[in-house]
C-alpha cells in the first residue's frame, strides 16, 4: 500500500517537473529581457577591437543531485586545501621538490612561478582565495578534473544574477525543485575578504570597463558593499595600500580582490612597460600591511603541467587519497608518456600550458598531414610546453537552439572559496558549446552559459 | 682586498610636469662572501616617504614616491666596496636558475649553435662554461644600439651583435641547457661609465663569476649589485608616474657611473693604531 | 560619509549632465520637429545655432535622423546617451544596478529605434526611462553626496540649455535655487560669487538683451 502511494506520488513529482522545465524554457523571453535590462554582458575583443554583448544564457539549468553535490563538495575541499598546502610550500621550504614528487623544472620554469613571491606568508596562510575549478562529467557519470584556476577565475556573478532574474521570471519552478538558494555567493564572497582583511576597506581592483569581465568585477563590488577601484584610484605609500579619496584624503586598503593578472599588478615589481597596476603594491603586500586576493604566484600551481601532479599532492599534504578524478594524462617530458603520446595522437587533445581560455587546445584526430607532422615534432622538440589527454567523452546537456532542445558539450566551473573554512559555492557556472560537437565552451570563444542548480535532497 | 669607491648616478627629464610618481630603486650592492659594502650614502630628488625594503630574493631596495608635479628626477648612490680577487661566491643555488627565463629561451638558432659546439658532459662544469664564454665571444660584434632592453638571447644571437647584457643572456642561456645552473649579474666595472652585466654560473659547490663580454673569469674590478634569471630580474630603477598633459611623457636621461680604487687613509689615521 | 574617489566624483557629475542632456535636448528636438513638419522646415538650423553646435546637416530629414541617432556625429543626442552609461557603468556600486538598469533599458531601446520612421514616438520610453533613473537614483543610491553630485550636474546641464534654447526667467531661476541649494553639498569646489551673480542677473528687471547667452558662458566657470 505505503509503495503504491509512493509511485503515485513519484510520479506525480516527476510530471510537475517535467512541466515546470517547459515552463521556465517558455519563460526564457522573459529570462533574457531581464538580462539585458540589467546589462549582464561579456567583453570580447575582436579584429582588436572591443565587444561587449550579452552573455548568450540558456534556461535549461544544469541540475545536480544533492548526492553527486555531496561528493564534488568533499573532492573540492580537498583537492583546493592541497593547492594551498601546495603553495605555502613552494614559495618556502619546498618539501614536495626536495622528497622527489614534483619535479623541479616543472615548477620553477613554470611563468607562473614569481620568485618576488618568495618567503611571503600570506595572511592566513591562504593564496587561493577564490579557486575556480572546472569539470566534466563523462558519459558513464564520472565527474573529472580538467582545470584548476587560482589567479582570477571569473564567472561567478553570471549563475548569481541569472537565479535571481529565473526566480523573478519564473517563480513557479522552484516550487517543483528543491533547488539550494546560491544568492549566499556575495555573503561568502564578502565573508572571505573579511578574514584575511588587515585593517581598512575592501576593494575589488579591476583594470577598467574594457575588460570582458567588467560586468562581474562591478556587480560583485556592488554585491559584497566592496569600493570598486581602477589602478589610479590607488597608491602605496610607506609600505601601506591606499585608496584616494575626491576630497584629497585616503583610506586605507585592508584586503584588495584584484582582477587583473600578475604581470600588470605592480610595475615597480613586475613589468616596468605595463602602463596600469598599482607601483610598489608588492612591498606592501611582503610588509603584511595589505591582503591580495588571490595572491600573486598562483600561476605555479594551476599550470596544465603541475595539474597532473595535483592527486599526488593531495596524498602528499593530506595523506588522503584523492576523491576527485583527474582526467587521463600524459607528460610528454617522460619518455614512456612521449611514445604513449606519439603512438596515440589521434585519440588524444593536446594542450599548450602557457594557453589560456581555449587557446592552444588541438585534437589530435582534427590535424592533417603536414600539419600533424610538425606538431608531432613540436610535441618532440618541446615536450615541457604540452601535455595530453584523452578525450573524455562529456555527458552533453540540452540546450535550446532556435527553440529546438539539442544536445551540446558543457563543463563545469565550481566555485571554492577559502576563508575561515573552505567552502563550495552550491552553483556553479555551466559553459556550454553553441556548436555542435564541438568541445570548446569558453565564454572568450562563443561559448553561453547556463545556472546550476544543486538540489538539496 | 681591493678597497674601491663607487659613484653611481642618473637624471631623467621629462618633457611635460608629471605626478604621482613611484619609484624602487636598487642602489646598495650586495654583501657576500667576495665583496663587503660599506659607507653608503645614497640621495633622490624629489622624494617622499623613501624607505629600504628587502625583495623576494633578499636584495634591498628603496621604494617612494613623490606626489606633487616635477620635470626631473634623480637619483645618487655612492659607497666603497671590499672585493676580493676571486671569481667565486658562496651561496644556496635555486632551481630555478636551470631553466630558460623569460629573455632566455631556446629557439632553433640557439638550438643549433649548441649542438656546434658542446663539449662531452663528462668536461667539469667550469670546464664546459669557460668553453661556452669563449664560443658566445667569438660569437658576438660588441654594437652598441643592435639590440634593446627586450632583445632576447636567440634574438640577439641570430643577430651577431649586442652588448654585454645579450653576451650576458646569451651565454647564460647555453650554460643552461648545457645542465650548467646560470644567473645574471648586474653591477659595476672599474673603467666603465655605465652599469655592467655579467653571469654567474653553478660549479656544483659555489658560483663563480665569469664576464663573456670581456671573455675572463670575474675578478676584484668587479662590484655586484644584484642577480636574477635575466635582465627583466635585474633591472636598477623603475618608475612609473602619471602625466599632467593628455599625451605620452617623453624622457631623457644621463648615468654617470665611476669606480676607481680608494685612496687608503689608513696608514695616516690615529685610530689605525687602536 | 562615503567615500569615493576624483574619477568616481567626474563619473557622477557627467551623468548627471548627460542624462539630462539627452532629456531635454530631445524635448527641444519634439519642439523644433513640430513646426518642420508644416510650418518651416529648415527652423533646424535655428536650433543647432542655439545649441552651439555646427549645422553639418544637409536637409531637414537628414538633421532628424544624424542629429537623433549617428554615434559617429559628436552633437548627437544617441552618443550622449551612450556616455551617460559611460560615466554609469562605473557607478553601479554607487546608483545601484536598479539604477543604471534604466540608462540600460534607454540605451537599448535607443538602439532599437534607429529605423523607426515616427522617432518622436519610439523614442517617448526614452524619457519615460529617464524620469524614472532619477527616481530610482533618489530612492536608491547610496550616499547623499552621490546624488547631490548627480543631481548637480543635471541642473547646470539644463541651466545650460535652458539659457541656451530662450526659457523664460522664471523657469530659470528655479533651476538655479535648486542649484544653490545643493551645490555646497557636494564637495565639489565651485565659484559661490558667480552662483550670487547669476542669479542676480536673472532677478534683474533692467537685464540686457543677450544675457542668456552670457550667463550661459559664465555657467562653464562654475565648477573647479
Amino acid at each position: 500500500m505505503v509503495t503504491f502511494a509512493f509511485f503515485i506520488f513519484s510520479n506525480e513529482k516527476e510530471k510537475g517537473r517535467i512541466m515546470a522545465m517547459k515552463q521556465i524554457i517558455a519563460h526564457s523571453d522573459s529570462i533574457n529581457m531581464l538580462l539585458a535590462r540589467y546589462g549582464v554582458k561579456f567583453g570580447i575583443y575582436k579584429h582588436g577591437q572591443f565587444i561587449e554583448q550579452l552573455f548568450p544564457f540558456d534556461p535549461i539549468p544544469r541540475i545536480i543531485p544533492a548526492e553527486d553535490f555531496n561528493y564534488l563538495e568533499r573532492g573540492l575541499i580537498q583537492r583546493v586545501n592541497a593547492l594551498n598546502r601546495f603553495l605555502a610550500d613552494i614559495y618556502s621550504s619546498k618539501n614536495i621538490i626536495k622528497d622527489g614528487i614534483i619535479p623541479e623544472d616543472f615548477v620553477f620554469s613554470s611563468s607562473g612561478y614569481l620568485p618576488e613571491c618568495e618567503g611571503i606568508m600570506p595572511p592566513a596562510g591562504i593564496f587561493s582565495h577564490i579557486s575556480g575549478i572546472d569539470l566534466v562529467q563523462a558519459k558513464d557519470g564520472t565527474w573529472y578534473v580538467l582545470e584548476d584556476n587560482l589567479r582570477i577565475p571569473s564567472g561567478a556573478s553570471y549563475p548569481l544574477i541569472a537565479r535571481d532574474l529565473t526566480r523573478r521570471a519564473d517563480p513557479q519552478v522552484f516550487n517543483e525543485y528543491p533547488v539550494i538558494d546560491n544568492r549566499d555567493y556575495a555573503d561568502i564572497l564578502k565573508e572571505t575578504m573579511d578574514h584575511v582583511n588587515l585593517g581598512g576597506i575592501n576593494v575589488i581592483l579591476t583594470p577598467g570597463r574594457y575588460n570582458s569581465a567588467f560586468f562581474e568585477h562591478s556587480y560583485l563590488a556592488e554585491k559584497t558593499g566592496s569600493v570598486l577601484a581602477m589602478p589610479n584610484e590607488l597608491f602605496v605609500q610607506d609600505c601601506k595600500l591606499y585608496y584616494r579619496d575626491d576630497q584629497g584624503s585616503k583610506q586605507r586598503v585592508g584586503a584588495l580582490y584584484r582582477r587583473l593578472s600578475d604581470e600588470f599588478l605592480d610595475p615597480c615589481t613586475f613589468r616596468p612597460d605595463s602602463l596600469i597596476g598599482v607601483p610598489n603594491l608588492m612591498a606592501a603586500y611582503r610588509a603584511g600591511n595589505v591582503a591580495i586576493i588571490n595572491t600573486p604566484g598562483n600561476g605555479v600551481a594551476d599550470d596544465k603541467g603541475i595539474y597532473y601532479f595535483v592527486p599526488k599532492m593531495i596524498q602528499y599534504y593530506l595523506n588522503e587519497e584523492p576523491i576527485l578524478k583527474n582526467a587521463p594524462t600524459y607528460l610528454p617530458i617522460y619518455e614512456e608518456d612521449r611514445n604513449y603520446v606519439l603512438d596515440n595522437f589521434d585519440n588524444l587533445v593536446i594542450k599548450d600550458v602557457a594557453e589560456a581560455g581555449g587557446y592552444g587546445v588541438v585534437f589530435g584526430s582534427k590535424l592533417e598531414g603536414a600539419e600533424k607532422e610538425r606538431f608531432r615534432e613540436l610535441v618532440k622538440n618541446e615536450p615541457r610546453r604540452f601535455i595530453a589527454q584523452e578525450v573524455i567523452d562529456f555527458l552533453d546537456l540540452d540546450i535550446m537552439d532556435e527553440g529546438k532542445q539539442v544536445p551540446r558539450k558543457a563543463d563545469l566551473r565550481a566555485f571554492v572559496l577559502s576563508g575561515e573554512t573552505t567552502r563550495v559555492w552550491a552553483s556553479g557556472l555551466t559553459r556550454f558549446s553553441r556548436v555542435a560537437d564541438s568541445f570548446i565552451v569558453n565564454s572568450s570563444q562563443g561559448g553561453g552559459f547556463k545556472d546550476t542548480w544543486v538540489l538539496s535532497r | 682586498m681591493r678597497k674601491l669607491t663607487f659613484v653611481h648616478r642618473k637624471s631623467l627629464q621629462f618633457d611635460h610636469p608629471v605626478f604621482a610618481h613611484s619609484f624602487s630603486l636598487r642602489l646598495i650592492p650586495l654583501t657576500n662572501s667576495r665583496q663587503i659594502i660599506s659607507n653608503v650614502s645614497y640621495s633622490i630628488q624629489p622624494s617622499e616617504h623613501s624607505r629600504m625594503v628587502q625583495d623576494g630574493r633578499g636584495h634591498s631596495l628603496c621604494i617612494g614616491d613623490c606626489d606633487a608635479e616635477h620635470m626631473d628626477f634623480y637619483y645618487e648612490v655612492s659607497g666603497t666596496a671590499w672585493v676580493s680577487d676571486t671569481p667565486y661566491v658562496d651561496g644556496p643555488i635555486h632551481a630555478m636558475y636551470r631553466f630558460p627565463s623569460a629573455l632566455t629561451g631556446i629557439g632553433s638558432g640557439l638550438r643549433t649553435f649548441y649542438e656546434q659546439h658542446r663539449l662531452a658532459l663528462e668536461a667539469p662544469a667550469l670546464t664546459r662554461a669557460s668553453a661556452w664564454m669563449q664560443a658566445v665571444y667569438a660569437h658576438f660584434c660588441y654594437t652598441p644600439g643592435a639590440t634593446s632592453v627586450s632583445t632576447t638571447a636567440e634574438d640577439a644571437a641570430a643577430l651577431g651583435m649586442g652588448v654585454c647584457q645579450d653576451y650576458a643572456h646569451m651565454m647564460i642561456a647555453l650554460c643552461r641547457m648545457d645542465h650548467i645552473p646560470a644567473r645574471y649579474v648586474a653591477g659595476y666595472l672599474v673603467g666603465e661609465g655605465e652599469t655592467h652585466a655579467w653571469l654567474e654560473i653553478y660549479d656544483g659547490a659555489r658560483w663563480v663569476g665569469m664576464d663573456p663580454t670581456h671573455n675572463r673569469m670575474v675578478g676584484d674590478q668587479y662590484i655586484s649589485i644584484i642577480f636574477g634569471r635575466d635582465y627583466n630580474d635585474c633591472i636598477l630603477d623603475k618608475g612609473f608616474f602619471r602625466s599632467t598633459q593628455n599625451k605620452p611623457v617623453l624622457q631623457t636621461q644621463q648615468v654617470h657611473v665611476s669606480v676607481f680604487d680608494a685612496v687608503n687613509h689608513n696608514s695616516n689615521s690615529k685610530d689605525d693604531n687602536l | 560619509m562615503g567615500t569615493f574617489s576624483l574619477e568616481k566624483r567626474d563619473a557622477m557629475y557627467w551623468l548627471g549632465r548627460y542624462t539630462e542632456r539627452v532629456y531635454t535636448t530631445l524635448k527641444a528636438f519634439y519642439d523644433y520637429y513640430d513646426k518642420m513638419i508644416d510650418r518651416d522646415p529648415n527652423i533646424y538650423i535655428k536650433l543647432c545655432d542655439r545649441l552651439d553646435i555646427p549645422n553639418i546637416y544637409d536637409n531637414p530629414n537628414e538633421f532628424i535622423h544624424n542629429f537623433l541617432f549617428d554615434q559617429s556625429n559628436p552633437d548627437s543626442v544617441y552618443l550622449s546617451l551612450n556616455r551617460a552609461m559611460d560615466n554609469g557603468i562605473m557607478l553601479r556600486n554607487e546608483i545601484t544596478s536598479e539604477t543604471l538598469a534604466y540608462i540600460q533599458m534607454a540605451l537599448d531601446l535607443y538602439g532599437a529605434s534607429t529605423s523607426s520612421d515616427v522617432p518622436t514616438m519610439a523614442l517617448l520610453p526614452v524619457q519615460d526611462y529617464l524620469l524614472a533613473f532619477w527616481g530610482s537614483l533618489d530612492d536608491n543610491a547610496r550616499d547623499q553626496r552621490c546624488r547631490d553630485i548627480i543631481k548637480c550636474g543635471k541642473y547646470i546641464e539644463r541651466l545650460d540649455l535652458y539659457y541656451r534654447l530662450y526659457y523664460p526667467a522664471d523657469k530659470i531661476e528655479k533651476e538655479l535655487c535648486k542649484l544653490i541649494n545643493r551645490l555646497p553639498r557636494t564637495g565639489m569646489p565651485y565659484q559661490p560669487e558667480l552662483m550670487d551673480e547669476l542669479v542676480s542677473v536673472c532677478r534683474d528687471p533692467n537685464r540686457q538683451k543677450g544675457w542668456r547667452m552670457q550667463c550661459a558662458h559664465k555657467l562653464y566657470h562654475l565648477i573647479g
